[in-house]
């Protein structure tokens, strides 16, 4: 029966990609068209005096120029679409956030004018021309000195640049109790780097009005098309929904950065009727630099404390989160619930309290980036258990297997509740360790590491395992948490008449292959075959309302609301296939496309089910025509991942030069649809954690210039940083969703940044240099300069 | 940005005070400028006209004189602007008078620079800052040789502290070439001793780093070499002039 | 001012007026509408417009347009012959080599000309040839398989 689902089937959607016929926003023409510049500002922190427009608005080419004073008072700013409260009850801080600024800019790239031209070399030009004269002023970049007193303001109404504090766990007293009592206490502080998510396709935007139909059409290179028309036409431009219509078309990549609200969509949009003429706007990559929201960037100070035996007995984690100087869509959401909730990692500790004070500085905002939160949160877990059992002179995996929560599948055994909100739905976490021990050689390699010791290149091995929640997420949970945005997803799967199929999802491909992943769901569970079926999605004029892709939660929500559809859609057919069988429904059975009799070889093909649902000249009473069902799934829990990942790196002790060596990661995302794809999703993401503990960090001087806005000057992973990963799963299956899987985006990333750090720290360790972190990311000048002492 | 050193002159102090009060010398050496047009008591208009890359432009700025205690320090405050950046400088200089009677010239400056230039290749910037600091000292001694005839002019560098700043993040080709740069350089002090290590890792940054893809050399000054290029020569405008 | 240029793209000769600061890139995408060739940067680093100037690969947003007078140009449009395709493209479709595609066009340039130079290059060679390409996605796992691919498959159809 299962032709599809576990199978690697080949993805559907490659053809037009090798063949260079994807469509891309930058690629998008439409006659009379006109190009978008955007003048930035060079400064963190000024008062704009005045901006002078005349001498480019005479540059032959030039259609008009825009600032802030010339976008109506009516227009709102950019909104937040998550609000997380001060831990006295007050409200966050919501600064206004204005398309084009008003007066004050607040970070580097922060947009001053627009300027629209015939080309886009000609709307450069006349930018050059343009004269702002700005009154420069003292600029903040770091979250903790940004909470001093004295420090330059971001916002003239958020004293001490506070968003908000934010608390979750056990009491603290009771913390700093089983803390005072321990045997050991590892400490540690850190900084969880800002990182630039560097999707290869910039954003970009085009828009138009249609004066015809009064209604707008926007192209933008977005991971959820239906959540940037509400945020765009209910909070900012107060156009009705129904005459604004999204695209996301190919989308190159996201990662997060593309989740998001983002200034230039509305201000294009407005601008298209403002002028009567079609816009694009395609960022350059210095600018997407500056204007993309950035990941990460927390300034951590943690406290686990162990009993003898090195059972972990309390945990405090304090953390400065640093949020730029807007709210981005999701901002407050990730260094609170999407942070603070996974502080129990896989372990029983009793104790947990996780304290947070997200920060306003002037630098760009910093949101969700490929893991969200958890990765900072798996990443200061997995630092100090790996330490403590360096201090405590114990195995870093036997730690680990001392501290495992027990195994619990959610269905025969309850799932297991932790001290920071969240119940895991299953887990079994000690395989994925063991088997990754077995994978890497590890009795082998502890012998290897010690020969080593006597060379010039000493190796090291680092530890993380990790469990995360995604599937995001139930509407009522994360609305209690703030959320201002339900977050199920809608499917509707329409049968052609012909049996042919198409579905269209709200989740958005940007990557992922949903073009193929989900076709063999729906061609598995229709039993019909892949070539006849096709799946849409983001066009908000032609799929019902979803939520978009971020949160690893395609499958497991959008793929459970396509389920869902289905079974109405077999449900209906059935019906109809009883008519023309003249049998009950009871006693049909449905397989390889059709409905039989039971016992006996009269049967009905799917394709004439369809064809009678279309043409019901002979047709069950009192039954609609048509084969065509709409459904929306709120996931009852998040799901929750896990796995281990190991690395071997080999530092040469003259330079500091870092090499990974290997990398082995075995991960549980429940059931699997297609391995071939898992699999990339897997190595993908841990090139990009890999990414942080080694190459990557953006750098933010102290008068809040970005110094390193460039590929000249960001250190990309490339091919030749990586070995070949070794990777294999288990598989313990989600309970509370059809499909029985969890997610696999964002797990590679979560887990392989402390992995590697704690390699190195490991193999500096065993040399004899007693060194508690190197700052990520570890390159070989800081790895030479530990080592110095 | 920091950029500090000291620089021996053979004249005295009073000598090397006027020389450097002098707006015509003045502007020879300070960063970015080619003419001073005065337009008050020690306040300049700079003026400059530099050809970066493929665009020629004219930048920008203003300078000042201020906090002036004869002949022992003053300094000077500038702003420049530009398409590709902005560069706020202030720099202490003070004269020292050394045992036999000579002029050392210390200076402790400090650029901000925003913009372009700000984001893309700064941390290369500091090594072409020290290399044009050298050649504006150059030209000094230069113009006082031919003023002072009578004058011995053999003053050179006798120290030069400027630190490399500390640059945690390298791009793939400089994380290599910081590699080879230790090995050249004692690893125990984070000085850099020679030109030639600095100049060598300005090159390495200017050349595309690898040949795997690349066109032809004419090509590659259209956009990266160009770049850097770009941001050299409007260094140099920042820094010294010729 | 213009420039008269003639090109050779894919076997088809075009001819055009471009600026002299044009690059071949935008002359490409803009003038000939042959957007699978993609603009990742502004700096030369990322290889998303590697094209073949003349059989070799080039980053096309390093080359002026009129630097390609007379030249012949082959983009990712004209990889596959006959409506089949190369071996380089089935290579990243099997095994995998492609995410959301945005550097694959570029990608597969460079993996062709590196395997018209070395028909048999071993994973560190192929890593070290694609320096100058960056993919966010992949994490090259597998853009290294797919070239593998097509290795195998050119050798064995040339042996």
């Amino acid at each position: 029966m299962t032709n599809y689902i576990g199978k690697s089937v080949k993805r559907v959607e490659d053809k037009r990609f090798i063949t260079g016929q994807g469509n891309y926003t930058d690629d998008i023409k439409i006659p009379n068209m006109v190009h978008a510049y955007i003048v930035r500002s060079p400064y963190a922190h000024a008062h704009v005096k005045n901006i002078d427009t005349a001498e480019a608005l005479k540059v032959p080419g030039v259609v008009s120029i825009l600032t802030g004073a010339d976008i109506p008072e009516a227009i709102a700013g950019v909104p937040c679409g998550w609000q997380v409260d001060f831990k006295n009850g007050d409200t966050m801080k919501e600064p206004p956030h204005p398309l084009l600024v008003r007066g004050t800019v607040r970070h580097v790239g922060d947009g001053v004018a627009v300027v629209m031209a015939e080309t886009k070399a000609i709307a450069k030009d006349a930018a050059d021309l343009i004269d702002v004269d700005y009154d420069v002023l003292d600029a903040v970049a770091d979250p903790k000195k940004a909470a001093e007193p004295g420090a330059p303001q971001v916002h003239p109404d958020c004293p001490g640049n506070l968003c908000f504090d934010w608390e979750l766990g056990n009491p603290k007293e009771e913390v700093a109790a089983a803390l005072a009592s321990a045997h050991h206490v590892t400490e540690l502080d850190f900084v969880n780097q800002r990182v630039v998510p560097n999707a290869m396709e910039t954003r970009g935007v085009v828009a138009q009005y249609d004066t015809a139909y009064d209604k707008y059409t926007i192209w933008t290179s977005t991971q959820n098309p239906h959540l940037i028309r509400l945020l765009m036409c209910a909070f900012v431009l107060g156009i009705p929904e129904h005459k604004v219509r999204v695209v996301g078309p190919d989308v190159g990549g996201g990662f997060g950065s593309k989740i998001f609200h983002y200034a230039e969509e509305a201000l294009l949009v407005w601008a298209s009727k403002h002028i009567g003429r079609p816009i694009k706007w395609t960022c350059d990559r210095s600018e997407a630099f500056m204007t993309d929201a950035h990941g990460r960037d927390h300034n951590s100070n943690a406290k686990m404390g162990f009993d003898k035996d090195g059972k972990i007995v309390a945990l405090q984690a304090t953390t400065f989160a640093n949020l730029g100087a807007y709210l981005s869509t999701f901002a407050p959401a990730v260094p609170t619930y999407l942070h603070g909730t996974l502080m129990q990692g896989l372990y029983t500790t009793p104790k947990v309290n996780v304290d947070v004070k997200a920060m306003f500085t002037h630098t760009n905002a910093v949101d969700a980036y490929r893991g969200a939160g958890r990765p900072e949160a798996t990443y200061l877990l997995e630092r100090l258990l790996d330490l403590a059992a360096l201090e405590m002179d114990m195995d870093p995996a036997e730690l680990r297997l001392k501290n495992f929560i027990p195994a619990f599948d959610g269905v025969e055994q309850p799932g297991y509740q932790t001290q920071v909100a969240l119940q895991y739905d299953s887990g079994n976490y000690e395989p994925v360790l063991k088997r990754a021990l077995e994978m890497v050689g590890y009795e082998n390699f502890r012998k290897d590491q010690a020969a080593a010791l006597s060379t010039n290149k000493i190796l090291g091995i680092g530890f993380s395992t990790y469990i995360e929640a995604c599937g995001i997420a139930p509407s009522a949970v994360v609305g209690a948490l703030g959320a201002r945005a339900g977050l199920f997803e809608s499917a509707q799967v329409r049968v052609q008449p012909t049996g042919k199929v198409s579905v269209y999802t709200g989740s958005h491909s940007h990557g992922q292959g949903h073009e193929t992943t989900f076709a063999q769901i729906v061609a598995d569970k229709m039993g019909i075959a892949l070539e006849d079926v096709e799946i849409i999605h983001g066009d908000s004029d032609s799929v019902a309302f979803g939520m978009g892709t971020y949160g690893s939660r395609s499958l497991a929500v959008g793929g459970s609301a396509i389920v869902k559809s289905i079974e109405k859609v077999l449900d209906k057919g059935a019906k109809v296939a009883a008519h023309l069988l003249e049998a009950s429904v009871d006693d049909l059975d449905y397989a390889e496309g059709k409905w039989t009799v039971k016992g006996t070889d009269k049967s009905v093909s799917f394709g004439d089910v369809s064809l009678t649902a279309y043409v019901p000249h002979n047709y069950p009473e009192g039954l609609e025509p048509g084969l065509d069902f709409s459904s929306f799934y709120d996931p009852a829990n998040f799901t929750y991942p896990f796995g281990a990942h190991i690395a071997i790196v080999e530092i040469d002790k003259e330079t500091g030069a870092t090499k990974l060596l290997r990398f082995i990661a075995v991960d549980d995302v429940g059931n699997v649809i297609n391995p071939m794809i898992v699999d990339g999703q897997i190595h993908g993401g841990l090139a990009q954690g890999i990414g942080q503990a080694m190459h990557e960090g953006a750098l933010y001087d102290d008068t809040g210039q970005l110094i390193n806005g460039s590929y000249m000057d960001y250190c990309m992973p490339r091919a030749d940083d990586f070995p070949s990963f070794e990777i294999d799963r288990t598989v313990t299956p989600c309970p509370h969703n059809p499909l029985g899987v969890k997610g696999a985006g964002e797990a590679g990333c979560i887990g392989s940044t402390p992995a590697v750090v704690n390699a190195v720290v490991d193999a500096l360790w065993k040399a004899g240099y007693k060194v508690k972190d190197i700052p990520m990311p570890m390159t070989p000048e800081r790895v030479w300069t530990a080592m110095q002492g | 940005m920091k950029v500090n050193g000291k620089h021996e002159f053979k004249i005295s102090r009073e000598k090397l005070w006027s020389y450097l009060m002098d707006p015509e010398v003045l502007a020879k050496i300070t960063p970015g400028v080619s003419k001073l047009e005065v337009t008050g008591e020690d306040q300049f208009k700079t003026i400059s006209d530099i050809k970066i890359g493929p665009v020629k432009g004219s930048f920008k700025g203003k300078l000042n004189v201020v906090e002036k205690t004869e002949p022992e320090s003053f300094v000077i405050n500038m702003e420049q602007h530009s398409k590709i950046g902005n560069a706020h400088v202030k720099v202490d200089m003070k004269i020292d008078e050394t045992e036999n009677g000579n002029a050392a010239l210390i200076f402790d400056g400090n650029a901000k620079l925003s913009g372009m230039i700000a984001r893309t290749g700064q941390r290369v910037l500091s090594g072409v800052a020290n290399v044009i600091t050298k050649e504006v000292f150059e030209a000094l001694e230069k113009h006082i040789e031919e003023n002072e005839a009578t004058t011995a002019t053999e003053s050179k560098v006798v120290e030069k502290n400027e630190k490399v700043e500390s640059t945690p993040l390298h791009s793939k080709e400089k994380r290599q070439e910081k590699i080879v740069e230790d090995k050249l350089v004692e690893r125990d002090n984070t000085i850099v001793e020679t030109n030639s290590v600095k100049e060598k890792v300005i090159e390495t940054v200017t050349m595309p780093e690898k040949e795997k893809v690349t066109s032809t050399n004419a090509a590659t000054t259209a956009n990266e070499s160009g770049l850097l290029n770009s941001i050299a020569n409007f260094f140099k405008s920042i820094f010294g002039s010729k | 001012m213009k420039n008269k240029i003639s090109v050779n793209v894919n076997g088809k000769q075009y001819e055009g007026e471009v600026e002299g600061r044009e690059l071949l890139v935008n002359f490409l995408r803009e003038h000939l509408s042959l957007t699978g060739t993609h603009i990742g940067c502004d700096t030369s680093s990322c290889g998303a417009c590697t094209i073949h100037l003349n059989g070799h690969a080039v980053k096309s947003c390093t080359v002026l347009a009129v630097q390609a007078d007379g030249a012949e140009v082959t983009t990712v449009e004209g990889l596959a012959t006959n409506g089949e395709l190369h071996p380089i493209q089935e290579g990243f479709k099997e095994e995998h080599g492609l995410q959301c595609g945005f550097c694959t066009p570029g990608m597969m340039m460079t993996a062709v000309d590196l395997l018209k130079s070395n028909a048999n290059p071993t994973e560190h060679e192929i890593r070290d040839a694609l320096e100058g390409n960056f993919c966010r996605c992949t994490g090259y796992h597998n853009i290294v398989k797919s070239i593998q691919y097509a290795a195998k498959k050119m050798n064995g159809a040339t042996a």
